[in-house]
């Protein structure tokens, strides 16, 4: 009673693309997962000779290196993706803006060595600009040099259900207080991977700033 | 940001402080895949297509997908979306004084020409009233102006449009591929006139039902007497919109960022369901039986596939065992595309050895178990509800689907059909059981079967229409009894609310007076009754009493065949006159078998002479 099915090919990848590319608009709001689907479908409307995973439910090896957080935009996120024949990196990034929703931009399109480790491995830090949708105060220089000058700053992450206490100073790699197109911005370089992250919204609320009327950016990963 | 360029909409910087605060904002936001943006300015008609349920619900509408392709294609037209907010979002805009807006260019319902509903289930109905309050635009039909839009709704539920009938301007009954542009072009036609003239006109067009120029009176019991056209001119009965053939199907759909319920490409191979089932309400709405050709499938899957970049494709019909090519079609589809890891989906499988092997071909469904319904337990009372399937074709389904390697059988039965008896619920736990049983026996510990018991609602243009919504308290108790049978390892069973089944049965039989309860429900609260957590059911029995009404006088009493019922000035091409014949067959236990092998008259064709004459013989399934 079992039908023939046509037999996948089971073979090894044989090419590794790292993608950058900018988010913006709508695409702020798409969460990590989400986002992950939405480039499969892109590189599947390419038509990208996508490598899967093997096993009882086969994936396509499409990897964010570091999920954005809900509502920030980015000029440059990276996917990584593992493919089963060769492309040329100029000819995808010349095709793919055309499947891409309006608020993704393709800033680059890359060939890694097969056997180097995953680009989310590699993060070390990240850089962001935050803007307020408020005038800032005043004093927004002293108070970030004021963080800056402390030796610890003990902090409380508060999320619904749980709380995580840790040292907010030595994940601050930077910050410094800009101008950007005639307002004040807040740069910052703060620390990502496995040694613990900070996020702007932790540095804004030790700041004593509310969140929610800051429009962040993620601008750069900044890869070991 | 970029949308701050063009006047009049919603600013994205005051959304912007927003959407942070609540759940999932890109419910919010638009900007998928594949959605049209078209230039506000220059579009001749502006219409919103709304569903009255959060994004995730909504965007798995076929209905709204196919309108939304349709309209955004003419050159003088545009549609947009908007979907009911969940709570925090509707608070958040109220608190921020922000009106509901569309998801393309975030322009106020308010500025369109149409805001269009399309109503799949009464419980969505006070999220209609929601999407109205939040978008500015009066509630009921009689307090808008000039300066509103027409408020439009169609789908499935509108076939009973009596009990939203204050809420509309209009309904427009049936299928609205050629109806809807038909409505978009006399709205071009008579813009600037006064919008009296405008639903005058309206009203003449087929299909179309302006519930204002209809009176309703009722006799000394408060049932409905008749129900007449207060002009000359206007039809006695609104006879619903058929397309006389499948028109080409949506290959770009807008491709979800979010996880919605169905996401996946779909392709509706066939329309209408010739089985028959006396229960079924979509079984007679959606007469005649279309399919869609098989070569005409691959094609639009191509080219959805290659437009979307999804990896699963929806089959969608109400049986898909009964395609008449199902088959060869399955067969050509997994040899095209299971390389590029492209999997299928088959709905509404029939009970019966063959569907399995169906479903074995597109393996789609191999994680998540396989679904069948044998609706009933007895075979006596499958006979009443005439869903022909014997125990042993269920008992060969089930050894079929366990010895291929599937785990998982879902089983969906109703309790509260007409004519149940507590042995009739007996049963369902005996057939329960031999299915585990054999289960067990091909897949040992890891064998499940669940099985869910649904509240029978008898719905309008049905056989069954006449039926009173089964005693509650009974159906509880057949409830109870099911659980304490089905306790076993292996086998799960849920059933739903009563509360939830009493409102769905008032909302789809009530008359036009139930208006003002769904309004004060509203008022007092009640919203997204449909999500469990919602819903307010005293909240509604003190809105109906507060109207002088009674729920259980519209969902529970049996109406006598003679009666006028509140939708018998629709007509879905069904005579009313068949769907008591098929009543009376069901209380002696006849089966009227599936009719595509032989007519049983009920009125279709003879309601659609002139569309099946245009396409001939060989188009629908109509023997």
């Amino acid at each position: 009673m079992s039908v023939s099915r046509p037999q996948r090919q089971v073979t090894a990848p044989v090419q590794r693309l790292s993608i950058a590319f900018a988010v913006s608009g709508a695409a702020r709001y798409v969460g990590g997962l989400d986002m992950g689907r939405a480039w499969v479908r892109a590189l599947r409307r390419l038509g990208l000779p996508l490598a899967y995973s093997f096993g009882f439910s086969p994936h396509p090896r499409v990897s964010l290196a570091a999920p954005l957080p809900v509502g920030f935009a980015a000029e440059r996120e990276l996917v990584e993706v593992y493919l089963d024949a060769r492309v040329e990196p100029a000819d995808v990034a010349g095709r793919l803006p055309a499947q891409l929703p309006a608020g993704l931009g393709v800033r680059g399109v890359e060939e890694l060595p097969l056997n180097a480790p995953p680009l989310a491995s590699r993060i070390q830090a990240a850089d962001y600009v935050v803007q307020f949708l408020d005038p800032p105060p005043a004093d927004l220089a002293e108070r970030v040099a004021r963080l800056l000058e402390a030796q610890t700053l003990p902090f409380a992450r508060v999320r619904p259900g749980r709380e995580v206490r840790f040292d907010l100073r030595p994940r601050i790699l930077a910050a410094r207080v800009e101008e950007r197109a005639g307002k004040a911005a807040l740069t910052l370089r703060l620390q990502h991977g496995p040694r613990g992250a900070a996020r702007p919204e932790d540095v804004l609320a030790a700041l004593g700033l509310e969140p929610a009327a800051a429009r962040v950016t993620r601008v750069a990963l900044v890869l070991a | 940001m970029e949308q701050d360029r063009q006047v009049g909409l919603v600013s994205s910087e005051r959304l912007e402080r927003i959407l942070p605060t609540v759940e999932k904002p890109g419910r919010y936001t638009g900007g998928e895949f594949n959605a049209v943006v078209k230039d506000w300015a220059t579009a001749g008609v502006k219409l919103a297509l709304c569903y009255p349920d959060l994004y995730e619900i909504g965007m798995s509408n076929l209905g709204l997908a196919i309108l939304y392709d349709l309209v955004n294609r003419r050159p003088d037209a545009l549609a947009e979306r908007a979907y009911t907010p969940w709570p925090d979002m509707a608070a958040a805009l109220r608190r921020a004084g922000l009106p509901l807006y569309s998801l393309e260019t975030h322009h106020p319902l308010a500025e369109f020409d149409i805001v269009g509903f399309t109503l799949q289930y009464e419980l969505n109905y006070t999220n209609v009233l929601e999407m109205l309050d939040l978008a500015g635009i009066p509630l009921r039909a009689a307090e808008r102006s000039e300066a509103h839009p027409l408020v439009i709704a169609g789908g499935s539920s509108t076939y009973n449009p009596e009990p939203m009938a204050a809420f509309f301007d209009l309904f427009v009954i049936g299928e609205g591929e050629e109806v809807l542009l038909e409505l978009l072009d006399l709205v071009q036609a008579m813009r600037g006139r006064p919008r009296a003239e405008l639903l005058r006109r309206a009203a003449e067009v087929p299909g179309i039902y302006v519930p204002g120029l209809y009176h309703v009176e009722y006799d000394l019991e408060g049932r409905v007497a008749a129900v007449t056209p207060i002009e000359p001119g206007l039809p006695e009965r609104v006879t619903k919109r058929i397309v006389a053939c499948l028109p080409p199907p949506v290959t770009r759909p807008v491709v979800p960022f979010l996880d919605v319920v169905h996401d996946r490409a779909n392709i509706e191979i066939q329309r209408g369901c010739t089985e028959g089932c006396r229960f079924c309400q979509a079984g007679m709405i959606y007469r005649p039986v279309r399919e869609r050709r098989p070569e005409e499938v691959m094609d639009a899957v191509e080219q959805l596939l290659a437009n979307t970049g999804y990896d699963e494709v929806g089959l969608v019909s109400l049986a898909s065992s009964d395609y008449s090519q199902i088959e060869p079609l399955l067969e050509a589809l997994v040899r095209r595309w299971a390389p590029e890891h492209v999997s299928f989906g088959l709905p509404s499988l029939r009970v019966d050895a063959f569907s399995v092997r169906l479903a074995e071909m597109v393996q789609a469904t191999r994680k998540t178990g396989l679904t069948f319904a044998p609706e009933a337990g007895s075979e006596r009372l499958r006979a009443v509800i005439n869903k022909n399937v014997t125990e042993a074709d269920l008992m060969a389904t089930a050894e079929a689907a366990y010895s291929a390697g599937w785990d998982r059988i879902k089983l969906y039965f109703m309790l509260g059909l007409p004519t149940e008896t507590d042995e009739d619920v007996e049963a369902i736990a005996q057939l329960v059981h031999r299915v585990a049983d054999i289960g067990r026996r091909h897949r040992g510990g890891r064998a499940q079967v669940h099985a869910s018991a649904s509240t029978f609602v008898p719905k309008p243009h049905s056989p069954f229409q006449w039926m009173p919504l089964a005693d509650l308290e009974t159906v509880q108790r057949r409830q109870r009894h099911l659980q304490q049978r089905l306790r076993r390892r292996g086998v799960q069973f849920d059933w739903t609310e009563p509360r939830t089944t009493l409102l769905e049965a008032t909302l789809s039989r009530g008359d036009r007076r139930v208006s003002a309860a769904i309004e004060a429900a509203w008022r007092a609260g009640a919203v997204f009754d449909a999500w469990g957590e919602h819903f307010k059911p005293e909240v509604w029995q003190q809105a109906f009493a507060s109207q002088g009404l009674d729920m259980r006088w519209y969902a529970a009493r049996e109406r006598e065949l003679d009666e006028v019922l509140p939708w018998d000035h629709i007509s879905v091409g069904v005579d009313k006159a068949f769907l008591a014949a098929e009543w009376q067959r069901a209380t002696e236990g006849l089966p009227t078998p599936d009719c595509r092998n032989g007519c049983h008259r009920c009125g279709i064709l003879e309601a659609f002479k002139a569309q099946r004459r245009a396409v001939g013989k060989g188009v629908w399934e109509c023997p």
